[in-house]
Formats: structure tokens, C-alpha cells, sequence
């Protein structure tokens, strides 16, 4: 069972969370879409992308910046997602087998 | 210009978010046994991930959490934790606002940082179908869900994900489109101040501002290069 401030809580949660998620097209009808501004924004989601990788490896350890390193290399290889996955987990996992 | 939501991109969608989704259900379990662990009982774990559907900021609420819940703190946190949304979410907006509203508002409801990274790519590459975001949303949520629903049951039923790699399949996809999406060197300019500024965030001690200074730090380095350069 769920008490009434539990389900508030979660109800809070999802509300702002929902929020979040309509937050960006909501704010861009009122700005102007000029070749820059989308240009910026485009810059700002893969900043926030790459700041999701790159803080989340300074958290860890070498072991996961050789996995995305090789990650990297491979798409710049192959140009598949899929093999840089499979490449960079080929690498963690042997990294924990070996080490 | 028109914008759709096709069932083939969904389904195309769905099928490159599947390794993705494999690790969504063990970071699902985790949520469900830590939130056990924090004091909600299993329907309470089972509801808010199928409505907030957004794992990191539903740890972090687990973090402050207590009985009664505090509602205002727990909801400043969420925000905070999910802000990056937003900037997502106005990348996308010259096709999202393209769509008739309900469909608009039902699209926005399973974005999410993989499958949002997964539908710029193609959006980048003239595509106006967010089908690949609604479906491959989907996968993640039913994933999220069979993940919470087995660790409220069951507890953290993998406690090494690094035995088979698994932890850094989202940080793998995440590198393999930052650099799909280089169409010179030249472009991976503000990619690298944004991931420095987080490093130099995390390292000295500023986790919180990370996201913040890294996506300022992106921008600004965007804004500096000459224009026509993209």
C-alpha cells in the first residue's frame, strides 16, 4: 500500500519530471529559430551528453576510459554504434577477467 | 515543415535501444532493492518508476528520502537531477513542434538521454520521424520496469554488471554518437571543453555543477567558431 504523502512524493516526481521533458519545445515557440540558435542548441544537448560520459569516467577509473576510448576508435572505424558497444564491453570484461 | 511518428521508425527505434535496454533492467533491479532498502514499499518503487521513468533523479530522490517524504525537497532534487531535459527536449523542438499536440505531448513523455541521443542522429541526417524516440522509449520503460519489478522481488539480482562489461554499454553508445556525429575534427572542439569542464567539475569536488559548467563550457566554445563552420 501507498500512503497519501508517499503517492504526493511520487506524484511530485513525475509531474516535474514530465515537466522537464516538455520544458525544451515549450521555451523554442517562443524563441527565434535562427541556423545559430539551433546551431547552439545542438552544441548544448551534446555538451550535456558528453558531460554525461566524461563525469560519470572521472568517477571511475581506467578501466572505463579504455572501454569508451576503444569505443571511439571503433565507430571512427566501422561507423556502427552497435560494434562500439560490443567493443568497448569486450573490453571491460576482460579488463575485470585479467586484472 | 511536416513531422511525423511512424511505426517504422519506432520499431527501428526499439531494436538499436536493445543492448541499451539490457542495462536499463539491471539498473531497474538496483533501483527497486535500493529503494526497498530506503523505506518504500514495493508499489511505491513499482509506481514511480513507471511515472517518472528517469533513474538517476529517482536515486537521487532515494537519497533524501524519509518517512514522511520530504515533497518539496524530493521534487527540487528531481528537477535539478532532470534538467538536461530541457536542453534535449529544445533540440528537438523544430520537429516536435511540427506535431499535432497530443501527439507532441505523448512523444515528449519517453525521452530519455540514449534514445534522445539516438533520434538527433537521424534527425541531424535530414530525418523529421521522432518514431525512433517514442520507440525506442518504449523499450527502455518496459525494460525499466521488469528491472524495478525484479529487484523489488528479488533484490539486486546482478551485483557485478562489470563482469560481462555491462556497465559501460551506455557510456560506449553515448562515444560512438558523439563521434558519429563529427563531420570534421574541428567539430569535436566544444564536445571536448564540455567534457573537460565536467572532469575538472567532478575531480574537484563540484558533482552537482558539472552538467551546468560543461554544457556552458560547450556552448561557448560553439559560439566562438566562425560562423557557416557547421
Amino acid at each position: 500500500m501507498i500512503d497519501a504523502q508517499t503517492a504526493l512524493a511520487i506524484a511530485a516526481m513525475a509531474i516535474v519530471t514530465y515537466a522537464t521533458r516538455i520544458a525544451g519545445p515549450v521555451l523554442m515557440r517562443f524563441a527565434p529559430i535562427t541556423p545559430r540558435i539551433e546551431r547552439l542548441i545542438d552544441a548544448a544537448s551534446q555538451s550535456a551528453i558528453a558531460a554525461l560520459v566524461a563525469s560519470s569516467l572521472a568517477r571511475q577509473g581506467p578501466r572505463e576510459a579504455a572501454a569508451v576510448a576503444v569505443a571511439g576508435v571503433v565507430m571512427l572505424l566501422t561507423r556502427k554504434p552497435l560494434a562500439a558497444m560490443v567493443a568497448a564491453m569486450t573490453v571491460a570484461a576482460a579488463w575485470r577477467a585479467v586484472l | 515543415m511536416e513531422a511525423t511518428v511512424s511505426r517504422a521508425g519506432a520499431f527501428d527505434g526499439a531494436a538499436r535501444m536493445a543492448p541499451i535496454g539490457a542495462f536499463a533492467a539491471i539498473f531497474g533491479a538496483a533501483f527497486g532493492a535500493a529503494a526497498i532498502e530506503a523505506g518504500l514499499s514495493g508499489w511505491a518503487a513499482f509506481w514511480m518508476s513507471a511515472t517518472v521513468f528517469a533513474g538517476v533523479s529517482q536515486f537521487a530522490a532515494l537519497e533524501i528520502w524519509a518517512d514522511p517524504p520530504p515533497v518539496l525537497a524530493i521534487a527540487l532534487v528531481v528537477a535539478l537531477a532532470n534538467l538536461r531535459h530541457v536542453v534535449f527536449g529544445a533540440s528537438l523542438a523544430s520537429v516536435a513542434n511540427a506535431l499535432p499536440i497530443g501527439r507532441r505531448l505523448a512523444a515528449l513523455s519517453v525521452l530519455s538521454d540514449a534514445n534522445f541521443a539516438d533520434v538527433r542522429a537521424r534527425i541531424r541526417a535530414g530525418s523529421r520521424d521522432l518514431g525512433p524516440m517514442v520507440g525506442g522509449g518504449v523499450l527502455l520503460w518496459v525494460a525499466w520496469m521488469i528491472g524495478t519489478a525484479i529487484g523489488v522481488g528479488a533484490g539486486a539480482v546482478v551485483d557485478d554488471l562489470g563482469r560481462f562489461g555491462v556497465d559501460v554499454v551506455m557510456a560506449g553508445f553515448f562515444t560512438a554518437l558523439l563521434v558519429g556525429g563529427l563531420e570534421r575534427p574541428a567539430d569535436a572542439a566544444p564536445i571536448a571543453a564540455a567534457a573537460l569542464a565536467a572532469v575538472a567539475c567532478v575531480l574537484g569536488g563540484f558533482d552537482g555543477a558539472a552538467l551546468l559548467v560543461a554544457v556552458a563550457a560547450g556552448v561557448a566554445v560553439e559560439a566562438l567558431r566562425p560562423e557557416g563552420a557547421a
